[in-house]
């Protein structure tokens, strides 16, 4: 396994500049350069690296991709700026030279560490003016383009997806809302102009409010599966997954996007009181019987099918259930039972029947189904009813936002107003004129044409909405660039930290404080973050943060086998499991406490299901709850997580290598890098080894994998521990005993995964500066350079005063620097 | 060992139901090559069929170079087409490093992350050839599958895969109704007046914007100018009906699941088609990884982990069994390019040149050295075992095959990714 590590993807960043931007790099060296200070350098740093570095990193060896006998403190040459931050790294890690390698004294050490720390920070401030760590233009991705759309027209997206067919977005240092990921092909533009006519399609919706139509099916009108009982009235179904009650035959769906409401009258006959033995028809009679409601689509079939909601009905006496949801076009609510006897009747009459009556009486293909029905529990559906569509404000909101105030027979001014409304909200922020007068005179001169007011303000809405305004978080260079620093303005400011927190565009509050050029103080500033943070929107933070950050959206990626964990399947295990992970997340986030939960923490949050897996007894129920652990645990903290092990194995068995690389990368930061490109890794010869860990020790006798392996191997080793859908284990499946102990890089000994909690507890700084670290390029939307360490040592000083308190660390995060500068 | 894939696949093969009527309707077009260019190349089309994970080694590279190599046991049902094929040993990528990412370089030959941000580089094989021999195809090329994305730009793009058989069928060969096409000419017009509007627009906003800003900016600019070129492109194909052919169906009767793996016939079958109809000259075939088992007699592990065998002669054995299964899908898809005539009455594989190969060599170490290569048809010279041998480190690059390709098809070229010369001594 090879994964890059942040300091290598940083070398390539500037690859990139190199190339692309010869021009700035020019002028920073002109400028830079007169700032160094070689004699430093030629009398503290240069022997220093001959007598205790050059052997491995000199023109020879280079370990680690890592040559230093070029380096100066020229910083005109970009890696230089790069691996002397590294060294200094090492050095204060007290990481290298390795331990099996003569060490420099203390004085040495200490002498070389001043002046690196020194340099770098002159070097950082020189260079904060020009390219390093500057944000690329950032594309809006797949999630951010649809919630933007969301919020632009206030519409209701679910089942409604434009970006369907976008391709999917490249992830640059594990986040894909890194500008210089986010490519832009004809394609995906051919997917944009597309995406945005059937977004205009749905928004911009004139004349009156539609008709509310009210349809009531009952006996043969109910369409679906299932069967007449023998008195015809009523529809009985049976459980199966194609068993399910419409209200009519080639119904098509809601003609209209709208409300709907949808009322079942229902009930189940003989749920008790049969001669079947209940566990051989495969359902709970403790339970109440229930009803799922489901939204779905004939026409798109499978595709198109989500469940609603379920509801309890009873035994007996039939009862209404009604529910209200949004309804897309064509789409419809159906009904099914979601707790009968499971399988279809097929099955039930060919495996169940012939037990309680004699053989030769049960023939499926001559017994009709209805000797099914009269026997055994079945679901009785007497009426349903489908009536709306309801609105309850009409123009709708999305619409009247922008063409609320239109006559009864606008003309071309109205229609320029209204679009330079819609333009502002569209480009989040005021409208540059000259560039807008294009869309404009798009609308005028189609309305001129064709007199046809809607489709001229949808022309050029399309247009807007495939513009690199709206498809790009823009922001240009101030006008005045004799200022050194490029910071954001109030507009920009909004921007950046809405898709930070929302992967969604402002709301109107955030775009009335920047208009009012407040949002930049601080006090405001935190105080928006606390509003944002409570507001529902925040669950995209959440979900597409602490999915990326910990890898939980590679968890499915390689599932497990279905034959031997069936479990996992039946219990839903890997939607409970990355929801106990993002419930974590969230909690500390709620309730501002500290980060180092996520080391180690005495409570998680679990359903029945995932309990059972865990092996914890107590906790009952479908719903996640908090669990306080009451005595000693493998569980607290993400390293006890399902959805960790789980998703650093591959469905079969662990793998050590995986998770030891999950650990350096995610936790402590500090990731390996890769082995130099034109090194081809050794091909392992496993025969005869019996254990993983012999199996790795032997990989590791080849020195060049050492190099890195004896960091990633123990701390995927001590995670032994945790079998491949996580749970505990003390033994192999053959028998042997599972060894856990391990030894870090830095020579400190530690036993299994509470020794890596130890060992991370003792240093709360390398944790919250590689949570630091991630939080910054999510928020930056960009890699992170040398010139960001000032702000990133200054956060995480921070973050320790204030006890590393999550939301506290996010709001360090906002007021940094680095997050108010272009 | 490989009787039973050998029986799904022949019942499979057996149910598929062909009715062409009427080749010659489906050649209308005026085409632009010149009677000179098709006189230069030898072939029209390119197939390439690429396998995420390699091909275990030790069953697909024969021992012996030359003529009379002795069938390696992964090749063992392409033994009915040995003249007609070509296998070749040590030839691979230089530069490019192991890793899951070296899938991804099989047709251009370089890492995306050594190309210093300029992402042209990344131009893959067949994306060039379509550029020169796409242009009067209804369909410059097509990619399928659902393997790691090996196709990419002339800007660097990869190129986004059709990924299930149905959806390629219809896409080649289900007609729009005149609404739709009527909706799609004014949608194309719209789209037109808007592209106009976004150039000047993005050419403005340009301006105002930082230097790497603008670098970004170019690769928006760059699509709107090549969305406008295709908007052209589709605009003259509306109008002109597609083939009518019979959907290619699994036979119904025969036990054989459906879905993955066995769905890869189909998509050879809707390839036959695409390329018997004139549809496009170009396609690729990604096949994926991942950690799925295979329904076949004697696995038991998931492909991913016997990918990694470590030398276990049980994983190698296992890992074999599956590649067996691809090469037999492969060997029948060449039977039917020798059995389905092309407009001149000659067989499709003449003139049709099908590669077979993973940028990735031995998946064991993730190596991207020695990666499994083999070709057929063409009208190149077959026959043989190429081996080549290496001097330390120093090898031949698979890139000097590709020269050898391109000037195949007619395409006129001294030099591709790491070429350093060609293969035109032993091909042709």
């Amino acid at each position: 396994m090879r994964i890059f590590s942040n300091r290598h993807a940083v070398l390539r960043g500037w690859k990139l500049l190199l190339i692309n931007g010869l021009s700035i790099l020019l002028l920073w060296a002109g400028e830079v350069a007169a700032e160094t200070n070689n004699t430093d350098f030629e009398n503290k740093i240069r022997p220093f690296l001959t007598a205790h570095c050059l052997r491995c990193h000199g023109r020879q060896e280079r370990l680690g991709d890592r040559r230093f006998d070029r380096l100066s403190f020229d910083f005109s040459q970009p890696q230089n700026g790069e691996l002397l931050q590294d060294i200094l790294d090492q050095l204060n890690l007290g990481a290298m030279p390795p331990e099996d390698e003569p060490q420099p004294s203390a004085e040495e050490t200490r002498q070389a560490v001043d002046v690196l720390t020194k340099s770098l920070a002159e070097a950082r401030d020189a260079a904060r003016s020009h390219s390093a760590g500057k944000v690329v233009l950032r594309r809006l991705n797949r999630t951010e383009y649809l919630n933007t759309v969301r919020d632009l027209f206030r519409l209701n997206m679910s089942d409604f997806d434009p970006a369907v067919a976008f391709p999917a977005d490249d992830s640059v240092e594990g986040f894909d809302n890194v500008g210089e990921g986010l490519l832009t092909s004809d394609f995906l533009l051919a997917q944009y102009l597309e995406a945005a006519e059937k977004i205009v399609e749905k928004a911009i919706r004139p004349g009156p409010r539609p008709k509310v139509e009210h349809i009531i099916a009952q006996g043969e009108a109910i369409h679906g599966g299932g069967h007449y009982d023998q008195r015809g009235f009523t529809r009985a179904l049976v459980r199966d997954q194609f068993t399910r009650a419409y209200v009519k035959r080639k119904y098509a769906g809601a003609p209209e996007d709208g409300e709907y409401i949808f009322r079942i009258r229902a009930n189940t006959v003989r749920w008790r009181g049969h001669r079947f033995d209940v566990s051989e028809l495969g359902y709970d009679p403790d339970e109440a019987p229930r009803i799922r409601v489901l939204i779905v689509n004939r026409k798109l079939g499978t595709v198109a099918t989500r469940v609603f909601g379920e509801y309890d009905i009873r035994d007996g006496e039939a009862v209404d259930v009604e529910v209200r949801g949004f309804l897309q076009k064509g789409y419809e609510f159906a009904a099914e039972w979601a707790n009968g006897p499971r399988g279809s009747q097929k099955r039930i009459m060919r495996k169940v029947f012939p037990k309680y009556l004699p053989e030769d009486t049960v023939d499926l293909a001559r017994n009709p189904v209805e000797m099914y029905l009269g026997a055994a529990p079945e679901l009785r559906i007497h009426k349903l009813e489908l009536e709306g569509p309801h609105y309850p404000q009409w123009p709708m909101p999305g619409f009247a936002r922008f063409f609320g105030d239109l006559p009864d027979d606008p003309d071309d001014e109205d229609l320029r107003k209204a679009l330079t409304r819609f333009a502002s909200l569209a480009h989040r922020s005021p409208p540059d004129a000259e560039r807008l007068e294009r869309y404009l005179n798009l609308a005028s001169a189609r309305f001129k044409q064709s007199g046809d007011f809607w489709t001229s303000a949808k022309l050029a809405m399309r247009g807007l909405l495939t513009s690199p305004g709206f498809l790009y978080l823009v922001e240009p260079e101030q006008s005045d660039s004799s200022s050194s620093s490029q910071n954001l303005d109030d507009f920009e400011l909004a921007s950046r930290l809405s898709y930070f927190l929302w992967s969604s565009m402002p709301d109107d509050e955030l775009f009335d404080l920047a208009s009012r050029q407040l949002l930049g103080k601080p006090d405001v500033l935190a105080k928006q973050v606390d509003r944002m943070l409570g507001d529902a929107k925040s669950s995209a933070f959440v979900e597409n943060f602490a999915g990326q950050w910990l890898g939980l959206r590679k968890l499915g990626a390689m599932p497990p086998d279905p034959e031997n964990n069936k479990s996992y399947y039946a219990d839903n295990l890997e939607a409970a499991m990355r929801e106990e992970t993002l419930r974590l997340f969230e909690h500390l986030l709620a309730g501002n406490e500290s980060v180092l939960n996520f080391v180690d923490a005495d409570f998680t949050f679990l359903n029945a299901a995932l309990a059972r897996h865990y092996g914890i007894t107590g906790v009952s129920g479908d719903e996640f709850q908090k669990v306080v652990f009451s005595s000693r645990t493998h569980r607290g903290g993400l390293l006890g997580h399902g959805s960790i092990l789980t998703l650093t194995s591959n469905g079969v068995e662990t793998q050590p290598v995986a998770r030891g690389m999950w650990v350096l990368e995610n936790l402590l930061g500090t990731p390996p890098s890769p082995p130099p490109p034109d090194v081809q890794p050794v091909e392992p010869d496993t025969r005869g080894v019996t254990t993983i860990r012999e199996l790795m020790a032997k990989h590791r006798t080849i020195e060049t994998c050492n190099e890195c392996h004896r960091k990633i191997d123990p701390i995927g080793l001590a995670l032994e521990n945790f079998d491949h859908v996580g749970q505990f284990r003390s033994r192999y499946s053959k028998g042997l005993q599972i060894d856990p102990s391990g030894e870090m890089p830095d020579g400190s000994r530690f036993d299994g995964a509470t020794g890596i909690r130890r060992y991370l507890l003792a240093r709360p700084e390398q944790f919250t500066k590689c949570l630091t670290e991630k939080l910054l390029i999510y928020a930056l939307g960009r890699r992170l350079s040398f010139t960001d360490r000032g702000d990133i040592d200054q956060i995480i000083a921070r973050s320790a005063k204030l006890d590393y308190g999550f939301r506290d660390l996010v709001k360090l995060i906002v007021a940094s620097r680095a997050f108010h500068s272009k | 060992m490989f009787d039973r894939s050998d029986r799904r696949q022949f019942l499979r093969g057996a149910g598929i139901g062909l009715t062409l009527p009427m080749l010659e309707s489906w050649f209308p077009l005026v085409t632009t090559t010149s009677a000179a260019d098709e006189e230069a190349a030898k072939a029209r089309r390119f197939v390439c069929v690429a396998p995420d994970y390699g091909i275990y080694p030790g069953g697909f590279f024969p021992q012996q170079p030359g003529r009379d190599y002795e069938m390696p046991a992964v090749l063992q049902t392409m033994e009915r087409h040995r003249a007609d094929m070509s296998v070749f040993s040590q030839l691979d990528h230089p530069g490019v490093g192991g890793g899951h990412a070296c899938t991804r370089t099989l047709l251009n030959g370089v890492m995306a992350n050594h190309i210093g941000g300029d992402r042209r580089q990344l131009l893959s094989l067949d994306q060039m050839i379509a550029q020169k021999i796409g242009a009067d195809t209804r369909f410059p090329s097509l990619v399928t599958g659902n393997g790691a994305p090996i196709s990419y730009t002339s800007a660097g793009i990869p190129v986004p895969s059709v990924p299930d058989p149905e959806r390629f069928f219809n896409l080649l060969f289900v007609e729009d109704d005149p609404t739709a096409k009527a909706r799609q000419r004014q949608a194309l017009s719209d789209n037109a007046s808007i592209l106009d509007v976004l150039l000047e627009d993005s050419r403005s906003l340009k301006r105002k914007l930082a230097t790497q800003d603008q670098v970004k900016l170019d690769e928006y600019l760059t699509a709107v100018r090549e969305t406008e070129r295709k908007l052209t492109r589709r605009n003259n194909w509306i109008d002109i009906s597609k083939p009518k052919v019979k959907a290619p169906k699994a036979d119904e009767d025969a036990d054989v699941p459906a879905g993955y793996p066995y769905d890869m016939s189909l998509f050879f079958d809707v390839m036959i088609l695409a390329l018997q109809t004139e549809s496009t000259r170009v396609l690729v075939y990604q096949m994926p990884g991942g950690n799925r088992m295979f329904p076949f007699d004697g696995v038991t592990m998931g492909y991913h982990t016997l990918t990694h065998h470590g030398k276990d002669p049980e994983k190698a054995q296992q890992i074999q069994i599956i590649d067996s299964y691809y090469l037999t899908q492969l060997a029948h898809f060449v039977d039917r390019l020798k059995s389905t005539k092309d407009r001149n009455g000659q067989a499709l594989l003449e003139s049709t040149i099908v590669m077979f190969g993973s940028g990735m060599g031995n998946a064991s170490s993730h190596s991207s050295r020695d990666v499994p290569v083999l070709l057929a048809g063409g009208g190149l010279k077959h026959g043989g075992h190429h081996a080549f041998p290496k001097d330390g480190k120093k090898g031949t690059p698979l890139s000097n095959l590709y020269v050898t390709l391109l000037q195949q098809l007619g395409i006129e070229s001294d030099g591709f990714s790491s070429s350093h010369g060609n293969l035109n001594h032993l091909l042709t």
